[in-house]
């Protein structure tokens, strides 16, 4: 059983389940808390009935005009509930919080690693498409980054999922893995 | 901290009397600055002095300055010196100006006093009605109607502020109007405080209709079920569920219940029908459907959540069901099972597990882990092998009907470890070894485990009771867990409590007022500072124990919040704490016996408090409550012998083994006593000759300590032979596994060796 939860303050002492995992980053209070002070209806969670944590999703909204979007931060799922649709529940969740009011985004974005295969599936799945690569964006910013070096350890794909908003579907486009941007270039 | 750094610098060093030499220029210097005769007060207060620095204090007091940073002092001065005073409100109340009342706010969100806010927030209306600057009058009364919602939900009032507050905040929030979803929500809540849920629902229902806010969806459907409306209850649900298609559990649940309320119950079959997805599966079983469980695991058997899912509903003999044990059969008869396979059967094994553990379920457990593991060759980075379970299913059911001597520890420390050579992210598997290493003395090996889990923040608050009690050996990773307290809890949340305020996150600041007192006044950051305050008092380090007993004087009188996890240590096998198994195993500190080792701590390094004799009376009353260990209780009785004149309990004998921690434990408490007294200038006479036969004997330790873990090693062998056979452990991995325990179990006894 699965039921979408506003996220509390309290419940990063509910994480470890999910956030002793390696790929799940765990970070400074502040960042929590600034996602809940700046995006409280984008920050939930998926519980059981005895309150325990099957996943989340940290998300934020960025950007002006037909470059106004949601941006999922984080969605990660507890490896006990893993493989029974809880990332999708929670990615569709936030298409309904922010296609209507009061955030009415054109589309919504996120980063994928390009070697995540399983995970660059699951977002297809979902409707989302490779936009463009972000060259290097995994790696160590401080070295000098030659945007036609293609790496799919320290790359990432900027995947996009156009919304009902955007009419003419100008948020995406099909050939998105032939352009390449490096980290600095984006910019909302 | 302080303005002028020579005397911060001076105050840093504890040099009390150049502090106050250089206050005493500046005070002469600058005689109307209210700043540098608080600043007097406060070293006086810190230097020990605390009778002379709260008249200091009152006389300042008295004068109202307005300087917020003399104000901020001043309220630490009577902190230090623990008497009860409101230093911002008294002058609040005679210069309500929009700064200084902003400070009174910004200071009582800093000390998340509620209370405080709530004053300073009403203060702040009135401040900015007859300001000269541009302020948004709207928005702090807002925050004043918040700040009364938040008081009426998390403090204790006279039952008339619990009625008047409300009110006061209904009112406030229809002069600020209801526009988004935050003035929904804070005038929701209030209503529903004066007693109004029916006006609640209307608004609510209004405001849904335009926009689907998740928070108040919750309370709309809560509230419509507290007001016992099945109809309206039924109407609703089925609107989220079918119409905005959200299958929700919690949702299916009301529906459920207003169906049966409502005699829909047909309709809501066919609503369940309908729909094929997890949640509905398990509304059928929820209505009691005929073979909905064995549907259930038809459909999701292959999944981990099924266990958890179905556990509330079956039966305990459930094992026995013709598809379960058929399912059963199969697998074992399978040559290579896929990995669908072998989840299952890991759902298999945990029902079994519900009814029986016997010997016969330990061997199956272990056949099976055998006849699986070959998954374990091609997992892909980070990935888990779902079949470990049947280790800790192999496990728990060794520790319950065994008496859990040695030789099972260490080789339970072998099975672990060989399975965490190639399935090492299973974080459970490395909770129960860092478990078993805290007991055999290998401390050093948990600490090592505890850094490669990368935990950090607030993980540490509620993780680090692992590896942090009854620590004997050094201070190790409970310095960095110290320092999330101190760092990131202080100089983090406050800002960002504002921040929620700033931008009218009103339903998120209930969250961060109770996040940031549970941190406060948190179990692990407690225990942590006893364990280090030992530590440290073995290595004669006054400085940091100073600091350490800084944070215990800060819990005040307010209630400890145990946040440590128990649950994702459990959360594996049948997924619950089987008391059968946890008795087995030492117990952590609770809190009476926490609270014990404060006060101790507090009697011996904070002797001018105004409290010593309650402290003293209480602790003599938890002495005689809690259950101590023999070694703690004659310590114990040391310290009261100090206080009371009592006579103190023989020494204990020394613990048989060096390959339990008891071993360690036993000596760092022996040293650690003879430390208090000496720090409290009492007679060490006695204590002295036990620690000269104790370092007589600490000679041989190390040889002895190999000498027995060789002795144990062999049992470990007959014990794996006799008990987890089907596991085929091999000669090398047993090899490994004390080659390495050899290495952490020398680091153990050198540590007592340095004492």
């Amino acid at each position: 059983m699965s039921s979408i939860r506003p996220f509390s303050a309290t419940d990063l002492f509910e994480l470890n389940s999910v956030n002793l995992d390696p790929l799940t980053e765990n970070f400074y209070l502040y960042f929590y808390l600034q996602y809940l002070s700046e995006w409280p209806s984008l920050f939930y969670k998926v519980v059981s009935p005895s309150n325990d944590v099957q996943g989340y999703m940290l998300a934020k909204t960025e950007g002006k005009g037909k470059d106004w979007h949601a941006h999922i931060s984080a969605v990660t799922v507890n490896p006990n509930y893993r493989r029974i649709g809880l990332a999708s529940t929670l990615c569709s969740s936030l298409e309904r919080f922010t296609e209507n009011e009061p955030y009415e985004v054109y589309f919504i974005d996120l980063f994928v690693r390009c070697n995540n295969k399983l995970a660059i599936v699951l977002y297809e799945k979902l409707g989302y498409s490779v936009y463009r690569r972000v060259v290097g964006y995994y790696g160590d910013y401080e070295s000098k980054i030659n945007r036609n070096k293609i790496d799919d350890e320290i790359d990432a794909f900027d995947m996009r999922k156009a919304l009902k908003r955007d009419i003419n579907r100008e948020s995406v486009r099909a050939d998105g893995r032939k352009y390449n941007v490096l980290p600095n270039e984006i910019v909302f | 901290m302080y303005k002028d750094s020579a005397i911060e610098n001076a105050v840093r060093a504890g040099n009390w009397r150049n502090a106050l030499s250089l206050v005493s220029k500046k005070i002469k210097a600058y005689p109307n600055s209210s700043y540098f005769y608080a600043l007097e007060a406060e070293i006086l207060a810190l230097s020990g002095k605390r009778q002379e620095a709260e008249s200091k204090a009152d006389h300042l007091l008295e004068k109202l300055p307005s300087d917020p940073d003399a104000l901020k002092l001043l309220a630490n001065v009577y902190d230090l010196c623990e008497v009860q005073q409101d230093v911002f409100d008294k002058v609040c109340k005679k210069y309500p100006s929009v700064d200084l009342v902003y400070e009174y706010f910004t200071f009582s969100v800093a000390r998340g006093d509620i209370l405080g806010m709530q004053k300073a927030s009403m203060l702040l209306t009135r401040a900015v009605a007859t300001a000269k600057q541009s302020v948004d009058t709207q928005l702090f009364k807002f925050w004043a109607a918040t700040c009364l919602m938040l008081t009426c939900r998390c403090c204790t009032l006279a039952a008339s502020m619990q009625k008047l507050y409300p009110q006061l905040g209904v009112r406030l929030m229809e002069q600020v109007g209801l526009q988004t979803a935050q003035h929904v929500y804070v005038y929701v809540r209030l209503l529903q405080l004066a007693g109004r849920d029916d006006e609640s629902v209307r608004f609510m229902e209004n405001f849904l209709a335009k926009e689907n806010d998740l928070e108040l969806k919750i309370i709309y459907l809560e509230t419509l079920d507290k007001m016992n409306e099945p109809e309206e209850l039924f109407r609703a649900c089925k609107n989220y569920l079918v119409h905005l298609n959200e299958d929700d559990w919690d949702t299916w649940k009301l529906l459920i219940k207003a169906a049966k309320a409502t005699d829909k119950l047909d309709e809501c079959r066919e609503l369940i029908t309908s729909y094929a997805s997890r949640n509905t599966k398990l509304a059928a079983v929820e209505l009691h459907e005929p073979c909905a469980i064995e549907e259930y695991f038809h459909d999701y058997g292959a999944k981990l959540c099924c266990f958890t899912d179905l556990k509330p509903y079956v039966p305990k003999d459930i094992f026995k069901e013709p598809y379960l044990k058929n399912r059963y059969d199969a697998f074992v008869a399978l040559k290579k099972p896929t990995l669908d396979h072998v989840i299952s059967a890991v759902n298999i094994m945990k029902f079994r597990a519900l009814d029986s553990r016997d010997k016969q379920f330990v061997a199956d457990c272990c056949m099976l882990y055998n006849k699986t593991k070959y998954h374990l060759e091609c997992l892909e980075e980070f990935d888990y092998f779902p079949g470990y379970e049947f280790l800790i299913l192999a496990m728990e059911a060794s520790i319950e009907h065994s008496d859990f001597g040695l030789e099972l520890i260490y080789s339970l420390i072998v099975i672990l470890e060989e399975a965490l050579v190639k399935n090492k992210y299973e974080f459970h598997l490395k909770l129960w070894l860092m478990r078993l290493y805290t007991i055999a003395n290998l401390q050093p090996a948990a600490d090592e485990l505890y850094r490669s889990l990368k935990v950090k923040f607030v993980q540490h608050d509620t993780l680090s009771y692992i590896i942090g009690t009854r620590r004997s050996i050094g201070a190790g990773p409970l310095v960095e867990v110290a320092r999330f307290y101190t760092q990131n809890v202080q100089r983090e949340i406050p800002h960002m409590i504002i921040s929620g305020f700033q931008s009218t996150a009103m339903n998120k600041l209930q969250g961060f007022m109770e996040l940031y007192n549970r941190l406060n006044t948190s179990f692990g950051k407690l225990s942590t500072s006893v364990e280090l305050i030992r530590a440290y008092r073995l290595k004669d380090d006054q400085k940091s124990i100073e600091e350490q007993v800084s944070v215990l004087r800060s819990l005040r009188d307010q209630e400890i919040s145990d946040n440590r996890d128990f649950k994702t240590f459990w959360d594996c096998g049948v997924h619950e704490r089987l008391a059968e198994v946890d008795s087995k195993l030492p117990q952590y500190y609770n809190g009476a016996h926490l609270r014990l080792l404060v006060l101790r701590e507090l009697l011996i390094y904070d002797p001018e408090s105004r409290k010593t004799n309650e402290r003293k009376k209480e602790l003599l009353e938890l002495y005689a409550k809690v259950q101590l260990s023999e070694i703690e209780k004659w310590s114990f009785s040391v310290l009261i012998q100090h206080f009371e004149n009592t006579e103190p309990l023989p020494l204990p004998p020394k613990p048989d083994t060096m390959l339990s921690s008891e071993f360690n434990y036993y000596h760092a408490v022996i040293f650690d006593t003879y430390k208090q007294v000496a720090f409290l200038r009492g007679n060490t006479k006695d204590l002295k000759s036990i620690l000269t036969t104790l370092r007589n004997e600490n000679r041989e330790y190390k040889s002895m300590a190999r000498k027995q873990l060789e002795d144990v090693r062999k049992k470990v062998k007959v014990c794996l032979k006799n008990n987890f056979k089907e596991l085929d452990i091999s000669e090398n991995s047993i090899s490994t596994a004390f080659a390495k325990m050899r290495q952490h179990l020398d680091s153990s006894i050198a540590y007592l060796q340095g004492l």
